[in-house]
């Protein structure tokens, strides 16, 4: 491939594959022979380069919010396997409450649902978990970017490649 | 043939015994008459949806949520505890025109304003391009007494050209719950054989009442 060939396009996507540690000999030599000769894509190799340097010195972040992380990671998350609590038997509290039971499930299936209005309740349940949940995700989605515009914005801006745009 | 008007002997200790095991269950058969402190007023937001908007209405009383819990326990031990957890799930969705969107806005800022007055503490508060969330809890995250969801947001605008609508959610859930029953529930419960009960009948049943199309149930994100 001539120097004419090797187009600035071309040489952004070698300058990301450098980075990914992906790019062969062959093209490490045509693509430091190219930024020998173009200032503008040596700029944006060097700023490349303090943008990786900077995001590694970042800090680490937090949600602002104890509380609401606590929020969400109870809602929002794949809930934890909980150790079953082995059932405790005293055999005349347990007669009662079978008996008590017996008598409550009687006078219950009284007003029981049909299946259709317990099949359009769990369709009305899930509608209504959902959304609770894609709110909660909402929120979540917005604090982030709240705390990633606070913290990590001002750092990118001393990078030369942020910088320029 | 002569008919005694005198109960058998044994009648008098068994009645006694039978209202013994009964008595502190007919509280709980009961809907309760008194709405729990965690229960929010729906109606102002279904008020808001015209007579062209699409509405949903959801209303889960204490029985239905039993039975659901029942069901929902032979199949999972988790999910049914979760279920009966909550004591009430009600919710209003509105596919509002864009001339209501002020108004609907308002009534947020509305309910906002009460429920903080009522002692609920507001979790979270977005407000961007398109999107207004505002999720309110009462009670501590273990014991949730009420959560409420206040939503309004821009829908993409329809494949024909058709207006841009903004869907208005508020849901109210009652417990005491723990918020991590949510997350158990979240859109996968499964109790089998509702599904196939629910494609052969309409969708008018177990307080769901509903305008304009005919699908407005199934539009989770």
């Amino acid at each position: 491939m001539s120097q004419l060939d090797f187009t600035c396009a071309l040489c952004r996507r070698r300058l990301q594959e450098r980075l990914d540690g992906t790019l062969g000999e062959r093209e490490r030599s045509e693509l430091e022979a190219h930024l020998t000769g173009c200032a503008e894509c040596r700029t944006d190799a060097e700023g490349l380069s303090s943008l990786v340097s900077a995001l590694g010195e970042l800090p680490e972040l937090e949600f602002p919010d104890a509380e609401l992380e606590a929020v969400w990671s109870r809602t929002i998350s794949p809930p934890r396997h909980r150790a079953p609590r082995w059932p405790v038997a005293v055999s005349a509290a347990a007669a009662l409450l079978v008996a008590g039971l017996f008598a409550f499930e009687r006078r219950d299936t009284e007003g029981e649902p049909t299946p259709t209005e317990l099949a359009q309740a769990k369709a009305d349940l899930e509608l209504v978990t959902q959304l609770t949940q894609h709110a909660l995700r909402v929120t979540q989605r917005g604090a982030v970017d709240a705390a990633l515009h606070q913290a990590v914005n001002p750092a990118l801006q001393q990078v030369p490649l942020f910088r320029r745009n | 043939m002569s008919v005694s008007r005198h109960p058998p002997r044994w009648a008098s200790p068994a009645l006694v015994l039978l209202s013994c095991l009964t008595l502190p269950l007919r509280g709980e058969a009961v809907e309760p008459a008194q709405p729990s402190p965690g229960s929010v007023d729906s109606s102002p937001f279904a008020r808001l949806a015209g007579e062209d908007d699409e509405l949903v209405e959801v209303d889960l009383k204490p029985s239905v949520l039993r039975a659901l819990s029942r069901a929902a326990s032979g199949k999972s031990k988790d999910d049914g505890r979760a279920l009966a957890n909550l004591s009430s799930v009600r919710a209003v969705i509105v596919g509002l025109d864009p001339a209501r969107v002020d108004a609907a806005s308002k009534q947020i800022d509305a309910t906002a304003a009460e429920l903080r007055a009522k002692g609920w503490e507001e979790m979270a508060r977005i407000r961007e391009k398109g999107t207004r969330i505002r999720v309110f809890l009462l009670g501590d995250h273990e014991r949730v007494a009420g959560l409420t969801v206040l939503m309004l947001e821009r829908q993409s605008a329809t494949e024909d050209g058709g207006t841009a609508k903004t869907q208005l959610v508020f849901a109210n859930l009652t417990g005491p719950f723990d918020l991590a029953d949510l997350g158990k529930l979240s859109g996968r419960l499964d109790i089998p054989g509702l599904d196939t009960a629910l494609s052969g009948a309409g969708r008018d049943g177990a307080g769901t009442r509903k305008n304009g199309q005919p699908d407005g149930g199934g539009r989770a994100p």
